[in-house]
């Protein structure tokens, strides 16, 4: 679906590359969690798969073509959602009816009661609006455009409780086979439920990129009162520690990914290890 | 069915669904929420939630007809109970007959402290 190719990039006043000949694909039909600490480059990431960088060597790919052409028959099909939502001073209405029919699955009905589910239907004049309002109208066009690829860049940051959960609802409930979602954060076990693919990314670097099935199937998430010595990463908790393993047994455990995010930072060797071998 | 607290997400939907059968929320024969339905509902992957029938449809607790969904076999509730059964033995009664031999606790204390349960909750039920 989205494919990169041997990816350089550095921004140009750094002096190096953040990207180094990164390559990685990703299929159609799910949810996937881009993780990593602050300044690892999620956002570059995220901004070149949307074609709004253009990267010094290599090309990322979407339905064949290179999406930094910026070739209509992308742009149509592709949403980015950046981590500041830039709304112009016109009515709701007037922002739906303008931009909506750049995309050609743009669903008005669902706009609608997109807005309904955020509290917004109301709203008159979208530039004076708050940053958490703006995020959640951003969010309802977003969703409603139906684009093939969608990728938000911490699309969850700014808004209140009940908000993030209707967030997740949604998403939850729009997704289908033909459809791809990117979606970046560094609030770890707020979208965890709703991600079955996770990347990791540290220092410009994909340390991890496995499915949630993959991870039930080769690690195993425990809480113990003493620190064990084959753990692949622990941390002190209530009971005593949280600690992530090789899944030896056949039994599957409830996913950590704050263990999971920890072990593939600190331990990227064994943890690929450990996944490729499975795969054998 | 398993009942543990660390169980993976699609698992743990699997438990709720067993569970909204046992409670006759869906009867047999009744159609579940769609996959969709559902993950929306939980606020879960769709794939995620997809394994969770997969895993129940593999045990015959729900069957699927071709493009309609997903509805609750007539014996649903019956192979809940004997896979929780299954369990119970295996888990928690071990767990039980463990902590009997280790603080020196016999049958017949056990049988007494159940039959004092029994009449508690009969009156209860009663009221």
């Amino acid at each position: 679906m989205i494919e990169l190719k041997k990816i350089d990039f550095g921004y140009p006043r750094s002096g190096r590359l953040l990207f180094g000949q990164l390559s990685f694909c990703l299929e159609t039909g799910g949810i996937c969690g881009l993780l990593g600490k602050n300044g690892s480059g999620k956002s570059t990431l995220l901004y070149l798969m949307a074609g709004l960088l253009k990267p010094q060597g290599g090309q990322v790919r979407y339905k064949r073509m290179d999406v930094a052409s910026r070739d209509v028959r992308v742009l149509s099909d592709l949403f980015f959602l950046g981590e500041t939502c830039y709304l112009p001073s016109v009515s709701l209405e007037k922002y739906v009816k303008m931009n909506g029919p750049f995309y050609p699955r743009f669903d008005f009905d669902r706009m609608r009661e997109y807005l309904e589910l955020f509290e917004m239907e109301k709203v008159k004049n979208i530039g004076a609006l708050s940053m958490g309002q703006k995020r959640k109208v951003s969010l309802c066009f977003a969703l409603a455009a139906d684009c093939a690829l969608t990728i938000m860049d911490e699309p969850t940051n700014g808004l209140d409780i009940p908000s993030k959960r209707t967030f997740r609802k949604i998403v939850a409930g729009q997704m289908t086979e033909d459809k791809l979602m990117v979606i970046s954060t560094h609030q770890v076990h707020e979208l965890e439920r709703l991600m079955d693919r996770v990347l990791i990314l540290q220092d410009g670097r994909m340390v991890l990129n496995v499915t949630v099935k993959q991870v039930e199937r080769c690690l195993r998430f425990d809480e113990y009162e003493r620190p064990e010595r084959n753990a692949l990463f622990e941390m002190p908790s209530a009971k005593g520690y949280r600690g992530v393993f090789e899944n030896t047994g056949n039994e599957e455990s409830a996913t950590d990914m704050e263990l999971l995010f920890h072990a593939a930072i600190y331990r990227p060797e064994e943890m690929n290890g450990i996944f490729n071998h499975t795969k054998k | 069915m398993e009942f543990k607290e660390n169980t993976p997400i699609y698992m743990q939907i699997a438990n709720r669904i067993a569970e909204e059968i046992l409670e006759g929320k869906y009867r047999g024969d009744e159609r579940v929420p769609s996959v969709r339905e559902y993950a929306a509902r939980v606020e879960v992957n769709a794939n995620t939630t997809m394994r969770a029938y997969e895993f129940l449809q593999q045990r015959n607790v729900i069957y699927n007809k071709r493009g309609i969904g997903y509805f609750v076999a007539p014996a649903a509730a019956d192979i809940i109970m004997a896979s929780r059964k299954k369990e119970f033995v295996a888990v928690e009664l071990k767990h039980v007959f463990e902590q009997m031999r280790l603080l020196h606790m016999d049958m017949k204390e056990i049988t007494a402290l159940y039959e004092e349960y029994m009449a508690e909750s009969v009156g209860k039920q009663g009221k």
